[in-house]
């Protein structure tokens, strides 16, 4: 009786070998991730204070700020442009560096919107030691220098080429204008370049659902803003789902001029605000 | 043409109502579908203040469903094998445990200069419990729930409704939205680590990041399935919802 049940188990496998032959492994995935919506343009102003604890003490919303850029972002094409302007542009009498420190973030908004006619949504201001904590927490941001840096007073020392910066590299990639042939033109430059190599690593490596939500909070911890909390994850979301073959990135040149004995830059912005107002973003 | 799955498993029936017989040990006679099922005794390092336990109302791990000969835990009672296919058993609903939690602080009073608040580990505990509870509510509705199991209700009412318009077929299938749903299922041992973006004593995220080893009992032997991924919960009106996902449901086997 014994024998004879073995053999039916034995039958019994033979018959399953080509039962399990036409089975197939199969993986279904919900990637859903709702990115943040607005009609038409969404315009984000990124604000780099020159002060702030620890390495200049003092209210970073009441300091110069070094950088100002605009990002335009088309969320329905998701394409966006990135406007750099150097620290002494000579915006509504005053350089456009000045207005944090005489107003904060809500006066440097007021007067780019004045100035450039277009309506901004969001501001984020950060620090030096801002933008140390936010590359050191991405594991360090992969950058392609285009020319030799080597400046003691910002510390950097870098070859042309593609590289990984730490924190502290990248603080003095960005804070380096000495070293630099064209100066705060360049160095403004720099900082676009910079939003432009991080928003690449985080979509082509960094795009993944708990990296996501580090990186969310990680931006919140060290930046000062006034977007929703509710919709960072959103608008994190979206950063991810623009190609950065859709980012144009537009330094802002201009006259060097001298006000007051004061040097001063006379944009020369060309068409570039007409194109950003009539939703005309990215390459 | 016959079904595959139908010859299959009547060659595996046959086998089985043959072989018990033979046995002498009814503790070496394993439910061939649990018996298929990966058990999970590895749990990763757990946090004596961060680790949570399952909701006391659910059933713990199914220590003495399948896989009983294999842990020891198998009933005393001495079952006299018979030659009769035993009647199908209750399905068994998941165990789900956070084994981690990871605190995302959201304040920026560091970068401002001022003292940075402290976290209230009170509202992290109860905003992880809350996630956890709404997971679990998930799978099983999803999976074992008679009446619900693989229909679209459990998981629309997981998902706030900005995730739930993203829904794809190929995603309600992920979440367990079966276009040829098997006649039932078992939950396992489900284990997660959470993430928890908190300013001060409020909670804006929860995001669990979990595996859950599911039984599908389509064919015999049963099917191992595991849904693994992220769901970032929000507090909504109703609890806490699933903002975002991104899951899958590997199965073994497709009919």
């Amino acid at each position: 009786m014994r024998r004879l049940a073995w053999l039916l188990l034995l039958a019994a496998l033979l018959l399953e070998v080509p039962a399990a032959a036409v089975l197939a492994a199969s993986t279904h995935r919900a990637d859903l991730r709702p990115s943040y919506a607005k009609d038409g343009l969404l315009v984000v102003l990124a604000i780099g204070s020159d002060k702030g604890p620890p390495h200049r003490p003092g209210d970073p919303l009441r300091g110069n700020a070094d950088g100002v850029h605009l990002i335009a972002v088309d969320t329905v094409a998701k394409r966006a442009t990135i406007v750099d302007f150097p620290r002494d542009a000579w915006i509504g009498g005053d350089k456009v560096t000045h207005y944090l420190r005489l107003g904060g973030p809500e006066a440097l908004e007021g007067q780019l919107e004045a100035y450039t006619g277009i309506p901004i949504d969001f501001h984020a201001v950060t620090t030096f030691a801002g933008i140390e904590r936010i590359v050191d927490g991405m594991g360090g941001v992969d950058v392609v220098v285009d020319l030799p840096m080597s400046d003691p007073f910002s510390g950097s020392s870098f070859a042309p080429g593609p590289q990984r910066l730490s924190g502290p590299q990248a603080l003095a990639y960005l804070r380096d204008r000495y070293s630099l042939p064209a100066g705060d033109f360049d160095r403004a430059r720099h900082h676009g370049d910079m939003l432009r190599f991080a928003q690449a690593q985080v979509r082509t490596r960094q795009a993944d659902l708990p990296t996501l939500v580090a990186l969310t909070a990680l931006f919140t911890r060290n930046t000062v803003t006034n977007m929703p909390p509710a919709e960072l994850l959103q608008l994190a979301v979206l950063a991810t789902q623009i190609d950065p073959a859709n980012v144009a990135q537009v330094p802002l040149g201009g006259a060097v001029g001298t006000v007051d004995g004061a040097s001063v830059v006379h944009l020369a912005p060309g068409d570039t605000f007409e194109r950003i107002r009539a939703g005309q973003v990215g390459p | 043409m016959r079904c595959p799955c139908a010859r299959r498993s009547v060659a595996v029936l046959c086998a089985v109502a043959l072989w018990l017989p033979a046995c002498s040990s009814p503790a070496a006679t394993p439910e061939p579908a649990a018996a298929a099922t990966p058990r999970r005794t590895a749990r990763g390092p757990v946090s004596p203040t961060a680790s949570l336990t399952a909701d006391p109302a659910s059933p713990a791990a199914p220590a003495t469903h399948g896989g009983a000969a294999h842990d020891g835990a198998a009933p005393a009672s001495p079952a006299t094998a018979t030659a009769s296919v035993p009647p199908p058993a209750p399905p068994v609903p998941f165990s789900l445990v956070v084994d981690h939690i990871e605190i995302r602080p959201l304040s920026n009073a560091g970068i401002v200069g001022h003292a940075v608040p402290p976290i209230d580990e009170q509202s992290v505990v109860g905003a992880v419990e809350g996630a956890r509870a709404a997971l679990q509510r998930y799978l099983d509705a999803q999976f074992v729930d008679e009446g619900a199991r693989f229909t679209a209700a459990p998981l629309e009412a997981l998902l706030t409704p900005g995730a739930a318009a993203l829904l794809t077929e190929d995603g309600r299938a992920a979440l367990g939205q079966l276009a040829a749903p098997p006649a039932s299922a078992d939950g396992g041992a489900a284990v997660a680590s959470a993430q928890v973006l908190v300013d001060a004593a409020t909670v804006r995220w929860v995001a669990l990041t979990y595996e859950a080893p599911i039984t599908l009992r389509t064919t015999v032997p049963a099917e191992p399935a595991v849904q693994r991924g992220t769901l970032v919960f929000v507090a909504a009106d109703d609890g806490w919802r699933a903002q975002a996902a991104d899951v899958t449901l590997d199965r073994s086997e497709t009919p």
